[in-house]
Parts: structure tokens; sequence; C-alpha cells
């Protein structure tokens, strides 16, 4: 018998018939007997030396991954011309002061990240900067932990904008690491007072539909302030990143 | 597997089988490891795919392709007289079948058909002892396709003979 059929067989992941067939001649033949105990104790070493939670914690946090894949991802800002300033900016993400990976990564499990066009180059903006239309921002994200998210915004008309995933339904896989910006710079219009950006993230798979109805729902009543938070079931985390919008 | 994917559950549960299966054919525990890992970030990504497939079977079979591309990238025959392994070496380095197969494959990606490589066919065969009718059950093909991706495998390793 294959090494596939017993360790499917332990999983209970055998067609009943299959599964059945197996038990009878598991019963009958003290080899396939020790072979099971051998896959038992195996399991049992492999948990107590560490390595399955070893595993585990380097999927989660992509420990061991490359982590300086922002280069490759900031690309242009497709609106302008900005590859100088992407160097810069990259340099700054990637070998800023104080960083190298685990440093940067403390904290917040997920956060938003906002850069915007200047005269200079490119700007990192705090969360609360003063922005106006006609602005270029590039939205990034990063991460501790694989999940799930989706980044919307609201400004200050109400509007509900998705910025990530740029389509399909389920929200999209986020890797661990470094900063990681969206494909495309966002042009900010002439909505008044504010925009919002929100980061949603979740540790399984989730609908963009739940954060963009809870967008609405939170813009709807929105007054002269954006919203703090979104209306999101409890298994979803959220941080914000605010832009006060001037003339 | 449509509904919501707990990788950190996918681990605990199916961990010790991916990695011995990634030791037995890497015969390294700190590489096994790091197979293991690319195997589990690989179904994430993946997850869309996971049409009610038995997790253990695709898992097993992710693994084992991980492990022949990376025997395949070690570049080197191995220096020890393990059949298995000289076997191994032989399947990860072979070309996947040209010509006709290539244009089916182009199609079955096409189609969103992701079918098994023939080079993780072999190992499930030739390695692992799986019969021909359940490497097809495995992969989800005919009896008669696995035996003509299988034949045209042999072929390429008997060029490289």
């Amino acid at each position: 018998m294959n090494d596939l059929t017993l360790e499917r067989f332990r999983l209970a992941e055998l067609p009943a018939d299959e599964a059945a067939r197996v038990a009878a001649q598991v019963g009958s033949d003290p080899e396939l007997q020790a072979r099971l105990s051998a896959l038992s104790a195996s399991d049992h070493d492999l948990h107590e030396r560490g390595l399955v939670r070893q595993l585990e914690h380097r999927v989660m946090t992509g420990a061991g991954a490359a982590a300086a894949t922002t280069a490759s991802r900031l690309g242009s800002w497709r609106l302008t011309a900005f590859a100088a300033a992407a160097v810069v900016l990259v340099a700054a993400i990637v070998w800023g002061p104080g960083s190298g990976g685990a440093d940067r990564i403390k904290g917040e499990p997920a956060s938003l990240i906002l850069y915007r066009k200047s005269d200079a180059g490119s700007e990192s903006l705090s969360d609360g900067t003063r922005a106006r239309q006609g602005d270029l921002i590039r939205v990034a994200y990063r991460s501790v932990n694989l999940c799930f998210g989706v980044i919307v915004s609201i400004d200050g008309r109400g509007t509900v904008t998705r910025h990530l995933p740029g389509q399909g339904e389920g929200a999209a896989t986020i890797q661990p690491g470094d900063a990681v910006p969206l494909d495309t710079a966002y042009e900010l219009d002439d909505a008044p007072k504010w925009e919002r950006f929100y980061l949603v993230t979740g540790e399984r798979a989730f609908e963009v539909k739940v954060v963009m109805d809870a967008a609405r729902r939170a813009a709807a009543v929105a007054g002269n302030e954006p919203p703090e938070t979104l209306p999101l079931p409890p298994e979803l985390r959220q941080t914000s990143f605010l832009l006060r919008k001037v003339s | 597997m449509t509904e919501a994917l707990d990788v950190g559950e996918l681990c605990r549960r199916y961990g010790p089988m991916v990695i011995r299966r990634c030791k037995r054919l890497l015969g390294d525990e700190a590489e096994a490891l790091d197979a293991s890992q690319d195997v589990f970030v690989r179904v994430f990504e993946r997850r869309d795919r996971l049409d009610g497939q038995f997790v253990s079977s695709l898992l097993f079979r992710m693994a084992t392709n991980v492990c022949l591309n990376r025997i395949r990238d070690r570049g080197r025959r191995p220096e020890g007289h393990r059949a298995e392994e000289a076997l191994l070496f032989e399947i990860a380095t072979a070309s996947e079948a040209a010509g006709g197969s290539d244009a089916r494959l182009m199609l079955d990606r096409l189609f969103g058909r992701h079918p098994d490589s023939s080079r993780t066919m072999a190992v499930l065969h030739y390695v692992d002892g799986l019969t021909l009718e359940e490497v097809a059950l495995e992969t989800r093909m005919s009896v008669s396709g696995v035996r003509k991706r299988l034949r045209a495998l042999r072929a390429t390793l008997k060029e490289m003979q």
C-alpha cells in the first residue's frame, strides 16, 4: 500500500468504500499496522520538536520569503512619469533609517501608507495630512501576517471608491513583508472636506461586497467628519488613513 | 474548498504529512521545511481552484511538484547510490512532453484546467508505486491519458540516458 493512501486514511480523506477496504487490510496486516504506528510517531515527533509550529509561523509571516518586492511592484505611477522618484521611494521603504524587515513590521498587523507626488519626487504622508484636488496619491499596504484584504475610501461627498482588489468579488491575498503599493496612483477630485482610506483584513477569505456595503452605510450617515470605523463583522480588522481636503 | 481558508489550521492538520513527503523526496529536513512552506503558500494563492478536491491529495501532489523543482534546480546528480534518488533526479530534470501535448496543456490552461505535470505523475507511479488507475484517480485524468503522458516522459528519459 502506497504512502499517500495511508496518509489519507489517517486523515479520514478516503472515499468511504476505499476507507473500509483499507481498514480491513490494516486489521489483518501487522506490517501496515507498523507503518501506521510509525506515521503517528512521526506526527508526534514533528509536533514535539516544534517543526509544525515553525512551519505555521513561517507560512503566516512569510519568514524566509523575499522582502524586497516593492521595487518590482512600484513600477511607474502611470498617471505621470515618476521613475526617479519611485527609486527614491523604494529606497525609503526598504532601506530607510532603522529598517530591517523585522523592525519595520512590528506593531499593527496591517497598515496603510500613503505617498504623494511632489516637486521633490514623493513624500510619505501622515494620517490627517492636508491634501487638495489634483494631488496624486499612491496607496500602499503592509502586513505582518498572510491574510486577505480590501482597501476602500469614502470622501466628503459620500462617494465610496474601491482600491484593492482592482476587480473580482473576493478580498485580495496580502503577503506579509514590506510595503506593497497599489498598481496605480489615485488623483484626488474636488470632493470637499476629507477622504478617508480603509484597509480591512481578515484571516479567512471574505467578499469585497461586505466592505463596500459597510462603507456605503457609513458614508450615508457621515457628516462633517469622516467615519472612523466601518460597521464590519467582528472577525474583520480595519485600519484607516485620513486626508483633510483644502481648497 | 470554496469556503474560507484557515491557513493555520491547514498547517497544523496537514503539515506533518507535507513535511514527511518533502523530507522523503529531498532527503534533508531543513530543505523539507522550506519546501513545505512553499507548498502551503501555493495552496493559499490557488485557493479558488480547490474545487472539492481532498486537501491531502492536493497537498501531496503539490509537495511532489515543489520538490521536483528543487531537485531540478540543484543541478547536480545525487552522489549517493540510492536508486530512488537517481530516479527522482531523472524525472525532475526531464522535460514535459513536447508537440501535441504542449498544445493540449495550453488549452487546459485557457479553459482553467490545471492538470498535474507528467513529472508528478511519474513520481506517483514509478517512485510511490501507485497503479495507473490510482494515478488517474488522483490526477482526475483517464487511465489512457496517464499512460500517454508517462510514455512520452519515459521517451524523454531514454533520450537523456
